[in-house]
């Protein structure tokens, strides 16, 4: 049975293509009018500039929106055959245990389960991607969807909320891709989507071997 | 291939993998390489979200307003050249002309639009760019206007021009939208030469740059019309 299924992994692919195209063209954006003293290069923001940064944000919204819909009814619903590990209980704890065995290099990555550094980062994932859709839509509508930006006291504010949620999901990706570094089985088993024979118990050569084995002792 | 003893890499898996990244790889490269590819995908993707913003737009929602003391202080300038190169009209010689499908073309002076129902509103005004401020206009409802002259308000866009050769155009719906306004004062005074002296529109439905100053003329058209930013790449309906 391999690790990730293939729809899984398709998914995520396209996911993380949306999102780091957001945050890049979300730079450019930012930089046409930056509320904080400093600016992002333009030679790492998508687009470059406002007109073509927006049109990149506009389109990957887009593809952002059906990927992660597309991940949470595949992976967080019960009833989905690609319904994976838990993501709860998540205790203080067990994060500062696991943190240091990652530090050491002691940390022993069990496949198809999740440590609890990962259900804390991935919970705040799942968080950071609802605050960046409810502002987006926000700041997109002002008018049509003015409740939105009320809940945190109109579109200034509001501003500064997508802000910091593409902040937190920026130093996810960086802090996700050096546990990746840390455990290279997983991007292997993401990109080829490596067989898992612990799973697979009834292996024909193994039960053709037990035979043989069998057939010699009488 | 044994990555280690639990977990094996098979042909299938090999194959599929290789075969994602270099889809991923050209798709990429295709975007990056032929300007005409890009801007084809990234034109229709704001076609769409034109229609998107058409589907979610309603005359009802009435934009924010704010109390007298929400007004920003030192409202900033904005337009595509520096604010000494704007537009001197004559506010007596000025007239308002109308083109395309109204019944009345006759051309309205100041005087005119000074005589119509007067509107204030105290909005947010939001730039494109991500800026944002608060600011008090009044005018003449442009709904009133187009109305007045007979506009045909089917099914059509209504296009404003400018004395600096910008213009821009805007859905019939945003149109009459309660709150969209031929400015002419700004803070209780006529309007000064940057900021769009002697009419400009101010429509809280759309975003800044929607909002054309120094207007000269205002056509109604079953075709759409485009405008000066809109050519560049902004995305036409820009609805709020
Ligand atoms: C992973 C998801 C996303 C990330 C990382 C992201 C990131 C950003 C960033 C960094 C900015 C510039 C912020 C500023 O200067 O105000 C921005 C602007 C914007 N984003 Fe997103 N975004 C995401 C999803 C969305 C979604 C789902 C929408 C929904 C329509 C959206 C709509 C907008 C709008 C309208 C702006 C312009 C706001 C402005 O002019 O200041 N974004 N985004």
């Amino acid at each position: 049975m391999p690790i990730h299924s293939a729809i899984l992994r398709v998914v995520h692919g396209l996911n993380a293509i949306a999102v780091l195209g957001l945050i890049s063209s979300g730079w450019a954006i930012y930089n046409a009018a930056p509320f904080l003293p400093f600016t992002f290069p333009v030679s790492i923001s998508l687009g470059g500039y406002l007109t073509e940064a927006l049109r990149w944000h506009f389109m990957l919204v887009w593809l952002f929106i059906i990927t992660t819909t597309l991940f949470i009814v595949l992976r967080l619903s019960p009833l989905s055959p690609y319904y994976g590990p838990s993501l709860f209980p998540i205790s203080y704890k067990a994060i500062q245990r696991d943190l240091v065995q990652a530090l050491t290099f002691k940390l022993k990555h069990k496949l198809g389960q999740y440590n609890h550094i990962q259900r804390f980062l991935y919970v705040t994932v799942l968080l950071s991607f609802s605050v960046l859709f409810l502002s987006g839509f926000g700041l997109w509508k002002p008018v049509q969807l003015q409740p939105f930006n009320h809940i945190v006291g109109g579109y200034e504010s509001m501003r500064r909320v997508h802000f910091g949620a593409m902040a937190v999901i920026a130093s996810f990706s960086v802090i996700h891709l050096i546990m990746v570094l840390l455990v290279p089985k997983t991007l292997l088993s993401m990109l080829f989507g490596l067989q898992n024979n612990a799973t697979q118990v009834k292996s024909p050569d193994i039960d053709s071997l037990l035979l043989k084995s069998r057939e010699n002792e009488y | 291939m044994n990555i280690d003893k639990e977990f094996q890499l098979t042909r299938r898996g090999f194959v599929g993998g290789i075969a994602s990244l270099a889809a991923i790889g050209s798709f990429t490269g295709a975007l990056a390489l032929s300007n005409s590819f890009r801007k084809d995908l990234l034109d229709k993707v704001s076609k769409w979200n034109d229609m998107a913003q058409g589907a979610l737009y309603s005359n009802d929602k009435l934009a924010p307003t704010y109390s007298l003391d929400q007004i920003s202080n030192n409202f900033p300038y904005n337009g595509f050249y520096p604010q000494a190169y704007a537009p001197r009209l004559n506010p007596l010689s000025w007239r308002l002309e109308l083109g395309g499908l109204v019944q009345n073309k006759t051309p309205l002076s100041l005087a005119d639009l000074r005589k119509m129902q007067q509107e204030s509103q105290i909005t947010r005004l939001i730039c494109i760019e991500g800026w944002s401020a608060v600011g008090q206009w009044s005018g003449v409802p442009l709904h009133q206007l187009l109305r007045t002259i007979g506009a045909d308000l089917k099914d059509t866009f209504v296009r404003i021009d400018c004395a600096d050769g910008y213009y821009t155009s805007i859905d019939i719906e945003s149109a009459l939208h309660p709150q969209t306004i031929l400015a002419l004062d700004f803070l209780g005074k006529p309007l000064s030469r940057a900021f769009g002296a002697p009419v400009r529109l101010r429509i809280p439905v759309k975003l800044g740059f929607k909002n054309a100053k120094f207007i000269t003329g205002i056509s109604v058209h079953k075709q759409p019309q485009g405008g000066y930013w809109e050519e560049q790449g902004y995305n036409w309906f820009s609805g709020l």
